[in-house]
């Protein structure tokens, strides 16, 4: 546990010492402002509704599926171009205890810049009367979508030694994760006449869990999907970890 | 205190270590030496339970790596070949981190990293970038990590490559002083470091043992001359 501790602290830190993070959390806050405010036909002013659900947080898995593995792109690649895993790997510390180190780290950068979009929330607070059960269950959503992404991103990072090759594997692959929970996407297939495909899809996506979550729905199934989801991904890992050395 | 039995490691069809045996005692100082690509990095990443051995067994201090890999890795203290460090910290932080990880907290953790600075003279760079040291001093930043919890035992790889003389000196002159308390393995490829430090030494060459002996008894097998031993049971690298 102290491991875990030490190695999250460490990631935490190296994290907000490199330019690097402080130019990914203005992006991501650039970007998720932009689209709720000027996305042509769904202008979050314009509309004159104060829910969040169908402008702010609809982007959310989108973008997130690009954030998560950005905070996640350096995690395990670093360890393997700088031959430090080979330092961890020496001392008295798990494998796994690295692993969640590793993920807490991201999972914290994600929940501060996650935290700085509350300006959204104000704006809409100033401007209407919104329901605050929504907005927090919302943003419990995003933050477990980003940690799935997280988790997935890890776990691809922990294969490679280059952050790029991480990181393009990573994006499209949560992707996927959207896309096939997308209504599009679903009523594509249920128009098709294979209206299973539709349902076998849309239950591996983030899609329909999140949309729950941003109406103000915490299903405990759905909270498990994402818990187990993180911990596969995390248990791979780890797996991968101990095999790449063998 | 370090005990190697039949160790195998393989990578594919290739042994990278094929067979090999030997014990290194308190006190002892150990000189791993042959050729680039003979096994030594090998030998030494399952000695410190980096990599999982294909065959045979390793005790550190009586314990397995195998099964108690945790308990064996606080008895040791690696630096690695390439002297890996986090180069986003600074020197101070790196080696605060690795007090962590080592289990140190409070007065005991200032007072180890503080010793290790001492000794491996790190005291002008600890504020310093790890990306903004030179060789020299990243070679140090990673000795001192490997002080940290004061081991029983050091496992050195190639501890004086890329050192000046003088910084050879001094690394040279800190191997044998730790050795007459701790049990010692470091490989080299510079002969020279085998008599300047060791009290034996070890040949390997295409992961098997090829001699063995107090840095003497090699040089009388040679004709004299650890050169010529060293050449006379070695691969050269254009043959291999």
């Amino acid at each position: 546990m102290k491991n875990i501790w030490s190695i999250f602290r460490r990631e935490v830190s190296s994290f907000f010492t490199s330019p690097l993070a402080y130019v990914l959390i203005f992006i991501f806050l650039v970007v998720t402002n932009a689209l709720t405010f000027l996305w042509p036909g769904r202008e979050l002013i314009e509309n004159e509704q104060a829910v969040l659900k169908d402008f702010f947080f609809y982007y959310h898995p989108w973008v997130l599926a690009f954030y998560g593995p950005m905070l996640a792109m350096r995690s395990l690649s670093d360890e393997h171009r700088q031959g430090t895993i080979e330092l961890l790997s020496t001392m008295p510390v798990r494998t796994i205890e690295v692993v969640l180190g590793k993920f807490f780290g991201a999972l914290t950068v994600l929940a501060v810049s996650l935290a700085l979009t509350i300006v959204v929330v104000f704006t809409v607070s100033y401007l209407g009367d919104p329901d605050g059960g929504p907005i927090w269950s919302g943003y419990l959503g995003s933050l477990l979508v980003g940690g799935t992404f997280i988790a997935v991103s890890i776990a691809i990072s922990a294969l490679t030694r280059s952050q790029v090759i991480s990181v393009a594997v990573s994006i499209p692959l949560c992707l996927v994760l959207c896309i096939i929970g997308f209504d599009p996407v679903v009523n594509f297939f249920n128009d098709s006449g294979v209206p299973i495909v539709a349902e076998i899809l849309s239950s591996l996506s983030v899609i329909p869990p999140f949309t729950d979550f941003a109406k103000g729905l915490i299903d405990l199934r759905y909270v498990f999907y994402f818990v187990s989801v993180i911990a596969l991904c995390l248990f791979a890992t780890n797996l991968v970890l101990q095999s790449k050395r063998a | 205190m370090i005990e190697v039995n039949h160790l195998t490691k393989q990578f594919g069809h290739k042994a990278a270590v094929d067979d090999i045996s030997f014990s290194v005692e308190k006190g002892e100082v150990l000189g791993f030496l042959g050729p680039n690509g003979a096994g030594k990095s090998t030998t030494m990443r399952v000695i410190t339970g980096f990599l999982p051995p294909s065959g045979g067994t390793v005790h550190i201090c009586g314990i397995s790596m195998k099964d108690k890999p945790e308990d064996a890795k606080r008895k040791i203290g690696y630096l690695p070949e390439s002297a890996p460090l986090y180069n986003d910290m600074t020197v101070l932080g790196f080696l605060r981190f690795c007090a962590d990880i080592r289990g140190f907290s409070g007065l005991a953790k200032r007072q180890a990293v503080d010793r290790v600075i001492v000794t491996c003279f790190l005291d002008s760079v600890i504020h310093q970038s790890i990306d903004t040291l030179s060789k020299g001093y990243r070679h140090r930043t990673c000795l001192a990590q490997a002080l940290l919890h004061d081991p029983e035992v050091l496992i050195l790889d190639e501890p004086t490559d890329g050192l000046d003389p003088n910084q050879k000196h001094e690394v040279r002159k800190l191997i044998r002083e730790l050795g007459k308390e701790k049990t010692i393995v470091f490989s080299t490829h510079i002969l020279e470091e085998v008599d300047a430090a060791c009290t034996r030494a070890m040949i390997i060459d295409q992961g098997k043992l090829v001699a063995e002996g107090t840095p003497e008894a090699l040089r009388n097998e040679g004709d004299g001359s650890l050169t010529e031993l060293f050449r006379k049971l070695t691969t050269p690298d254009v043959a291999a």
